[in-house]
């Protein structure tokens, strides 16, 4: 009986200590999902801030394209609090190539606002729609949206 | 005889505690099942995108083209053409699965091995509109759906994507 009741506690001890280490490894994986599902929320969040919507209240995920151009040249004012190391807006369809300027825009890609390091981890990202106003040969514009995506990385995030 | 009882009480206790603790171990790995959530998410906003996405369809006027949602209002609507002549619904099909492609790869070697979208037309009864499939949809998938309604007939369009791993 004695060697009976030695087994079950070593048996015991066995399942504790297997159990801790898995759930220790649980809780890291659940700390990166966390931190992974704030920065693609902050993305998400970030395209929806007054800084880049598009003036059609109706479409919740369309972002001012020709405004976050001009945010370049304002981004330490106005992105300096987002804690971002690594933020851009791409255009995914129709096809295009290139970084943005407001010498070849809206015939680009990409619009990089921030890009601090060389390493930003992988970027949460977010579907949303560039918008602008495109201009008709008779004269005035029509809105027209094309599909991009927000790639933004949280400072410390790896 | 009593060293047998002590023998088979002790085997006993030993099949009890190893059950209790498989039985505990499995319940608390199923609890912990990845939440699909923040996945999901990602079809919600393709879905939300593609809605707002400009056509090269002019509907009624020169210069107005129209973006997915109004497409699939106009799908609904028998023989609806663009102003160059093309159908609607064809123009829907062409222009979502390019989005669908540039967003998600498809192939029986990739993460994504297929997708299935489907919009439909709720009122009274339920419509099909428009179906897409491509790749082979039989493992797990994420899903998410959109709803927008129609403000002239009072039904709803509900636009379904599924996109199988």
């Amino acid at each position: 009986m004695a060697f009976v009741l030695v087994a079950i506690f070593v048996f015991f001890g066995l399942v504790v200590l297997f159990f801790i280490t898995v759930n220790l490894s649980n809780v890291k994986d659940d700390v990166q999902d966390l931190s992974r599902e704030q920065a693609k929320e902050l993305a998400y969040q970030l395209a929806r801030t007054p800084e880049f919507i598009w003036h059609d209240d109706t479409c919740s995920s369309c972002v001012d394209s020709f405004k976050a151009l001009l945010l370049k040249d304002y981004k330490e004012l106005y992105l300096s609090y987002w804690n971002l190391d690594y933020l851009v807006f791409e255009t995914i369809y129709p096809e295009k190539v290139g970084e943005c300027n407001l010498q070849t825009y809206p015939n680009c890609k990409t619009i990089t606002l921030v890009n601090k390091t060389n390493y930003y981890g992988t970027p949460a990202t977010a579907y949303i729609a560039l918008c602008r106003d495109a201009k008709i040969d008779s004269g005035g514009s029509y809105q027209l949206c094309e599909l991009g995506i927000v790639r933004a990385s949280v400072r410390g995030d790896s | 005889m009593r060293k047998g009882q002590d023998e088979i009480v002790g085997f006993v206790a030993v099949v009890v505690v190893v059950a209790l603790a498989l039985v505990f171990f499995i319940g608390f790995s199923l609890r912990n099942t990845p939440d699909e959530s923040t996945e999901s998410q990602e079809i919600k906003q393709f879905l939300e995108s593609s809605a707002a996405f400009t056509s090269n369809c002019e509907l009624g006027l020169r210069d107005k083209y129209a973006n997915l949602e109004q497409l699939i209002e106009n799908c609904h609507k028998a023989q609806t053409r663009c102003l160059d002549g093309r159908p609607v619904c064809q123009v829907y099909d062409t222009t979502m699965r390019s989005l669908l492609e540039k967003s998600w790869s498809v192939g029986s070697e990739k993460a994504v091995k297929g997708y299935i979208l489907n919009v439909t037309y709720e009122a009274t009864q339920t419509e099909k509109v428009i179906s897409l499939v491509n790749g082979s949809c039989t493992g797990n998938f994420r899903a998410e759906e959109r709803l927008s309604p129609d403000s002239l007939r009072g039904g709803t369009f509900v636009t379904t994507l599924k996109i199988c791993t």
